[in-house]
């Protein structure tokens, strides 16, 4: 698969995986990356692609909230949770943990198709 | 094997996101809350803009529509068209800005903490619960349902609560449920009776009857009442002396026997929480309106989100503006087109303990009276979170729960163990209807009429009417006791030890329109002791009523202005008082640090936040006070004892300085009081400067007494208010100190044609999520001193440049 086919798989992922956030629970994305991924027999690097989609899915959408409703929350976040107060780090850790749960389900998936 | 290998990423796919889901010990569940879809990046709250927006909302159960207006600081002003739809709007929208902060603080009043928070919760529930929060809460809830207005107002409410509950989906739940991994459950009239109930817990539950025993019997009877008088050496009463009592009092017959109880040791750490208020109405002579002028500042512990939350609530009958209570129908304390209200906390004594002679081990007897009688039990039931469930056994006597058995260690090391407890808050009560009432209270007539549904916390009432009308009554329902009667621990077996009924309403001590032109109360002693009933032997400290009264007396031409200046006042008249004592016995040649003794010579005696001197004073106080007294009260921690006060050692400096008590029996030297007083600043200056540095800026009285406005959940700093810059202190009308402060201040004046003019603050802000803007946007206008116009509505049709967002709630 070419870069251009990552980038494609990717925006697919994550436009699937919004759509599901906004109706199901949190982790409904990420079953549906591990689904994705065994229907399309996703074998090239599927962790990774998993990872790439999930934390920019979160990042992004992170980001647009924050720009839309401006507050405090996010620097409060980062000292309610053992950040120093930090708050790119909260972004950095709600990438990391949205890159996670994307890569080890679409890993998932991809397995189970492999032969 | 390839099975294996197809298997194992789906089998860590689960574990991770079942890791994520789930809270491990204190940590979130960080999937959940890390979401932006779901966690807590969907609470974020953009400040509200300065134009007005409207919404529609449909609520099941309305009967009318409600019209909301809420203005520049969030507070909802609320015009429905009945009673019911009244109080289903307060809930509906006092959850909508509250709802985490109501629902924890009734798991908390009913001993129900350690289902989220697990085990480390339990020793705190079943304190409350054997301390009687759950059954007090069931008695006041049956008196408060015999009475269809306040049953109305309660279910109201809860259908308010409820219907908002219901609206909520996970993405929408408040910030500290994400934290914290539960959901709301359903609210009941149960858990506003739990609220109110938890009011006696916060105000009306401190005794030192145990304390006072130990001292007994280690000192015996004529040093504790040396010690410890029953009424103090300075002190201004609330009902001014000379007041004639308007009622003929009751016979009080057949005083308890004279008992030494067993005492009890045992070792645990307790809270001295030093709340307290202030209120206080001018009458229209005082004024320069003409039109009386009403202040209070009930202190509380502060927290974060606040406790009072701001209202104005209108419907045919009642329009009334102030703060309520999130948790509980009605305005607690505010004003309305005709009259103001405030509070105070009355400090009598309505909590006794009696020693309980069990027959043996099966508990099922105790002996009262010259027999044998049956005890009852209570069982209650703790789900502690993680699935177990621990069953656990109370014991009640007539007088009321053994709340700890004497092989048991007691949460709090004032509470005695092998003793029943008999206390105001079980009794039934019916104090929503005592709210109904002075919602809607139209003159002095009503007000007291309205007064008389009250049980406990016992409050003073501060009242100022447009008719003219200032009063104060002492409010609450007292027990009928002999002089004295639970100042120790009572003998369980003596019949003459029990509650004797209780002290009519009438006879309350009241005072209406005194010659002074004011009424004033900060929690010190009802009534001097002329007053026939006892009441209580102690009190809070008698400064802030005094420097209230010396200065309401001197005040003339009153404006809402100057009123809140006595609000703010932060003159140390103990300072004052003890000042020329202390240097009087003070060795100079023997002082450290004659540059500290120069600041404090030269200070103005005012507790402001940046100054240096009132850290010393406080200090050197605090440094005296325990090398006066901890040789002989704090000997054994295990056996814990009151301390004289700061006003007794006043007298004894001034009437009997050879005193014995001056000398620190654990040395062999005979102490004088000029050389603890030397010692002590010595000392105390050593203190400050290991903990401080050099005398210096660090010095400064707001940063060593560090106020701070926690947030409910401990150590949650982040979503605190920490280090505010505040001056005041312990027994300054500004008594604000590390955790407790004036929650809510008051300035109203009264107006003839039902347009009274509202000034008030409280420390923190309308909205319960820390994300929003007005979560804390009051503090820093509250730690200046400074309060806020109050809107108050004369109807929904009336037009307001400081209408943010129109709300109809619709059937």
């Amino acid at each position: 698969m070419k870069s251009n086919g990552i980038i494609l798989v990717i925006l697919i992922y994550i436009s699937v995986g919004i759509l599901l956030s906004l109706y199901f629970s949190w982790y409904a994305f990420a079953i549906a990356f591990g689904i994705l991924s065994y229907l399309m027999n996703l074998q090239n690097k599927p962790f990774l692609i998993g990872f790439l989609s999930g934390s920019l899915m979160w990042l992004f959408s992170a980001i647009w909230i924050s720009q839309s409703n401006p507050s405090s929350l996010p620097q409060k976040m980062a000292s309610v949770l053992p950040l120093g107060g930090n708050t790119w780090l909260i972004y950095v850790v709600t990438m990391v943990v949205g890159g996670l749960v994307g890569g080890v389900w679409t890993l998932a998936g991809a397995k189970l198709r492999r032969k | 094997m390839k099975l294996l290998n197809k298997i194992i990423p789906l089998l860590v796919a689960l574990a991770v996101t079942y890791l994520l889901q789930n809270s491990l010990g204190t940590v979130p569940p960080l999937g959940k809350l890390l979401s932006p879809f779901h966690g807590f990046w969907q609470n974020a709250e953009a400040k509200s803009t300065l134009e007005t927006s409207e919404e529609d909302l449909r609520i099941d159960g309305l009967q009318d529509q409600v019209q909301v207006f809420y203005d520049e600081m969030g507070i909802p002003h609320v015009f429905a068209k009945n009673d019911h739809d009244l109080y289903m709007a307060q809930g509906y929208l006092t959850a909508k800005d509250r709802l985490w902060q109501m629902e924890f603080q009734t798991y908390f009043a009913g001993g129900r903490i350690s289902e989220l928070v697990g085990d480390k919760g339990i020793e705190s529930d079943k304190f409350q619960r054997r301390m009687g929060s759950v059954y007090g809460a069931e008695q006041s809830l049956k008196g408060m349902e015999e009475d269809p207005s306040s049953k109305t107002a309660l279910n109201a409410y809860s259908d308010g609560v409820n219907a908002y509950i219901n609206s909520l989906s996970d993405r929408e739940l408040p910030l500290e449920y994400k934290l914290l991994n539960y959901r709301p459950e359903a609210w009941t009239a149960m858990k506003s009776a739990l609220f109110l109930k938890n009011m006696s817990f916060v105000l009306a539950s401190g005794t030192d009857d145990l304390k006072m025993t130990n001292i007994l019997r280690k000192y015996g009877k004529e040093v504790a009442e040396d010690l410890f008088p029953n009424y103090p050496y300075e002190e201004s009463p609330i009902i001014p002396k000379g007041t004639a009592w308007d009622f003929k009092p009751l016979d009080v017959a057949n005083p308890p026997k004279d008992f030494v109880g067993l005492g009890s040791s045992i070792n645990a750490p307790e809270k001295d929480p030093s709340i307290g208020s202030n209120n206080w109405a001018v009458s229209g002579k005082k004024s320069l309106s003409g039109m009386p002028i009403l202040a209070n500042d009930p202190h509380l512990t502060l927290s974060l989100p606040s406790i009072w939350y701001q209202m104005q609530l209108s419907a045919p009958g009642v329009n009334v503006y102030g703060v309520t209570m999130p948790g509980a129908p009605s305005v607690i304390a505010g004003f309305n087109q005709n009259v103001a209200w405030g509070v105070t906390n009355v400090g009598s004594d309505v909590l006794d303990w009696y020693q309980v002679k069990f027959k043996d081990a099966s508990k099922k007897e105790y002996f009262h009276d010259g027999q044998w009688k049956k005890t009852s039990i209570r069982i209650e039931k703790y789900q502690v979170k993680g699935g177990k469930e621990i069953v656990d056994t109370i014991w009640f006597t007539h007088h009321g729960p053994v709340v700890y058995l004497t092989n048991e260690k007691p949460f709090k090391n004032n509470i005695p163990v092998g003793h029943a407890l008999k206390w105001i808050a079980h009794e039934k009560s019916q104090e929503v209807k005592l709210f109904y009432l002075l919602n809607r209270a139209k003159n002095y007539n009503d007000y007291v009429d309205a007064l008389q549904y009250m049980t406990a916390p016992a409050q003073n009432f501060v009242f100022a009417s447009n008719e003219g009308d200032i009063a104060l009554w002492v409010n609450g329902k007292f027990p009928l006791k002999s002089h004295l009667q639970g100042k120790y621990l009572l003998d369980g077996t003596d019949p003459n030890a029990d509650w004797k009924g209780y002290i009519p309403h009438a006879h309350n001590p009241h005072v209406k329109n005194p010659p002074r032109e004011f009424v004033s109360s900060a929690n010190q002693f009802s009534a001097d002791p002329t007053y026939p009933y006892y009441l209580g032997w102690q009190y809070s400290p008698s400064e802030r009523g005094r420097r209230i009264n010396e200065r309401l007396e001197k005040m003339e031409k009153a404006t809402i202005d100057s009123l809140r200046g006595l609000q703010n006042d932060n003159m140390n008249i103990r300072a004052r008082r003890l000042m020329p004592v202390f240097l009087s016995h003070l060795d100079a040649k023997s002082v450290k640090n004659k540059e500290a003794l120069k600041v404090l010579t030269s200070w103005n005696l005012v507790n402001n936040p940046e100054q240096v001197a009132p850290t010393i004073f406080e200090n050197w106080v605090k440094t005296f006070m325990s090398m006066v007294w901890d040789d002989d009260f704090e000997a054994d921690k295990n056996v814990p004892m009151s301390h004289p006060t700061l006003d007794r050692t006043l007298q004894l400096m001034l009437e009997n300085p050879t005193s014995k008590w001056f000398d620190n029996v654990s040395t062999k030297k005979v102490e004088t009081l000029n050389e603890i007083i030397t010692t002590s600043w010595n000392a105390g200056l050593d203190t400050l400067i290991k903990k401080h540095g050099p005398m210096g800026e660090n010095w400064q009285w707001y940063k060593v007494k560090q106020t701070g406005i926690r947030h409910l959940i401990p150590g949650m700093d982040a979503l605190s208010r920490l280090n505010i810059p505040i001056g005041g202190g312990s027994s300054i009308v500004n008594a604000t100190t590390t955790k407790t402060g004036p929650s809510w201040r008051l300035v109203v004046e009264l107006s003839k044609s039902g347009k009274p003019k509202g000034f008030g603050i409280y420390p923190g802000g309308q909205s319960g999520n820390p994300a929003s803007s007005h979560y804390d946007d009051l503090v820093d206008v509250w730690a200046k001193g400074e309060l806020k116009p109050l809107l108050f509505m004369q109807s929904a049709t009336e037009k307001s440049n400081r209408i943010r967002k129109k709300l109809k709630l619709e059937k």
